[in-house]
């Protein structure tokens, strides 16, 4: 190894080690030394592997605005990193910090991982942010994870807009606030926008038709 | 904001308890009260209407209403006009029957969490067939500190409702011709989680028409908060006689339930939780104007926060008739929640409801 390859080695870690300490420089002034110091590790591997890292630090002063307990934090932290890893994984090739962001969202109330590759799949190239946002909703309400992809998806397939999944999303809550069951909101909801849309091109990634 | 102040809900507040009342002079009284009060708020209106029935079996014995509005002005958003006509029907065992009517205005100037009135009403009381005006006017100020909140107001009232002195005040003489009385009114509150507590402590002085030249009174109140929509009130002390109302100087203790109903708006579906509700507006450049607004009218602090803030809490602001935060929001998934007095953060009842990893919980809202 020559002197000049060692000099840009040291200055290339120096470099990185300087973004993650700004980086973790945003964290609030109150927090826990262990904090820091769990958060820089965190930040440091989410950099590592191209990870939102600012959604990391957001997470940490979250916990420190609501008084939650270093160890609750550093573990909250570490969940919500494996959350981006596992939506980025799920959501490649190239998914957008919003679209991992959102996938994390998503599999923090319940939607099993795999549903966030079909619905890569219905959408290879427009961003999902909207739509998992509109799953994670729906899931939240209380719908099945399976079945609320299963329409979001048909749906995306069929060509629905973002606005008219978000209008869905809207409607089903007002619905199920009414005192709607939320799958039969659901149904009602997704059969007035599949009304709207041109027939389907093709199979959802949720369908597996079967030809005598 | 506008859009928020179309959609907030009517408010019905009733209450109900039980009292002694003892009118100066007289011996002391059972009381049962009852009251209902109705509100409604709109873009630039409040309007209010309450009724009570008070049954003491003495000159407490009354049926009163009251119709209030409030204006805002568009031009002039510091300024409001508040304006109402109140009446009572009287059963009083020491001066017959009777009837009162009074109608006030007043002019409000407000600077952000103070300001400064000027007002002036009329009134007018028939009792056993003799009608006997009053008049007033008042001045004051109000203003509130984290959880305190206070007024001091100076009242000068002028009337030929002699009778109402001479059954109850206990005057040196009995007035001849209008008297006059003024008034130095200090209001002082405090509110905790649950809990608020105030204080009115009132001086008057009305040369030859009170016992004594110089008169006071003080009246405790608090109310305990048993859930936001339930709370027991007690309260007691001294009410000096006010002639245009036609209420007799008494001294009383009172115990009530107070239970808060509010209406389901159609446009808002559910609303539970302190009354507290986001509404969203898209905006044409992106992102999405969120709305807060919380019905809470005896808190003395409401704040929200959420992922647009860093989960820093922002103060809410009193408008109109309720705690209100507007802010923008990216596109994607965002979190808010609302506490008041420094309690727990819940999420706006309309709102899908999520739980965080450190307890708390929030409303989720999808910005398109």
């Amino acid at each position: 190894m020559t002197l000049r390859r060692l000099f840009l080695i040291t200055l290339a870690s120096g470099t990185a080690a300087s973004a993650v300490h700004a980086q973790v420089a945003r964290l609030d002034a109150t927090a826990d030394a262990g904090v820091r110091r769990a958060l820089e590790r965190e930040v440091v591997f989410a950099r590592s592997v191209g990870l939102p890292e600012g959604l990391l630090i957001a997470k940490a002063n979250e916990g420190i605005a609501k008084r939650a307990t270093p160890k609750r934090i550093t573990d909250a932290v570490a969940a919500l990193g494996k959350r981006l890893q596992v939506a980025r994984e799920q959501l490649a090739p190239n998914p957008s910090e919003d679209e991992i962001a959102a996938g994390a969202d998503a599999l923090y109330v319940g939607v099993p991982a795999p549903i966030l590759k079909k619905l890569r799949a219905a959408w290879p190239t427009r961003s999902l942010a909207l739509p998992l946002g509109v799953l994670t909703e729906l899931v939240a309400k209380g719908l099945p994870a399976d079945r609320a992809a299963r329409t979001v998806t048909d749906l995306m397939a069929r060509g629905a807009t973002n606005v008219q999944l978000y209008a869905l999303a809207q409607s089903v809550q007002g619905d199920v606030a009414a005192g709607w069951a939320p799958e039969a909101a659901l149904d009602l909801r997704a059969r007035g926008v599949m009304s709207l849309l041109p027939p389907a091109p093709a199979a959802s990634a949720f369908t597996n038709p079967r030809r005598p | 904001m506008n859009r928020a102040a179309a959609q907030a809900p009517d408010e019905i507040r009733m209450e109900a308890g039980v009292a002694e009342v003892r009118q100066a002079g007289n011996s002391a009284r059972a009381a049962a009260l009852l009251g209902v009060t109705w509100r409604r708020t709109r873009e630039r209106l409040a309007t209010t209407a309450s009724g009570s029935v008070t049954v003491a079996r003495d000159s407490i014995d009354t049926a009163q209403g009251l119709l209030a509005m409030r204006y805002r002005f568009a031009s002039r958003p510091h300024w409001r006009l508040e304006s109402g006509v109140a009446g009572a029907l009287f059963g009083l065992t020491s001066l017959g029957g009777g009837g009162n009517a009074a109608a006030f205005t007043r002019v409000q100037h407000e600077y952000g969490s103070h300001g400064v009135w000027l007002g002036g009403a009329a009134g007018m009381t028939n009792r056993t067939g003799t009608s006997m005006p009053s008049s007033a006017y008042d001045v004051g100020a109000w203003g509130e500190y984290k959880r305190t909140s206070g007024t001091v107001a100076a009242v000068r009232t002028q009337s030929l409702d002699t009778d109402l002195l001479s059954a109850s005040s206990l005057p040196s003489r009995r007035p001849v011709g209008p008297y006059i009385v003024r008034d130095a009114t200090i209001t002082l509150q405090q509110s905790w989680a649950a809990l608020d507590v105030a204080a009115i402590a009132t001086l008057r002085s009305g040369e030859g028409v009170t016992r004594l030249v110089n008169d006071r009174a003080f009246m405790l109140a608090a109310a305990v908060y048993l859930s936001p929509m339930v709370a027991l009130t007690v309260s007691g002390g001294r009410q000096l006689a006010d002639p245009l109302r036609a209420l007799p100087d008494a001294t009383f203790l009172s115990a009530s339930v107070r239970v808060l109903f509010l209406r389901r708006d159609p446009a808002v579906l559910q609303i539970d939780r302190y009354g507290a509700i986001a509404l969203m507006r898209p905006d044409p450049d992106g992102g999405a104007t969120l709305t807060i607004r919380v019905l809470a009218n005896s808190a003395a602090r409401v704040e929200a926060y959420g992922s647009f803030s860093a989960w820093q809490p922002l103060p809410m602001h009193w408008v109109l008739d309720a705690w209100e935060l507007q802010v923008h929001l990216p596109p994607g998934p965002q979190r808010v929640a609302v506490r008041i007095n420094g309690s727990q953060w819940r999420a706006p009842a309309n709102l899908t409801k999520v739980t965080d990893e450190f307890g708390g919980e929030a409303g989720l809202v999808v910005v398109p």
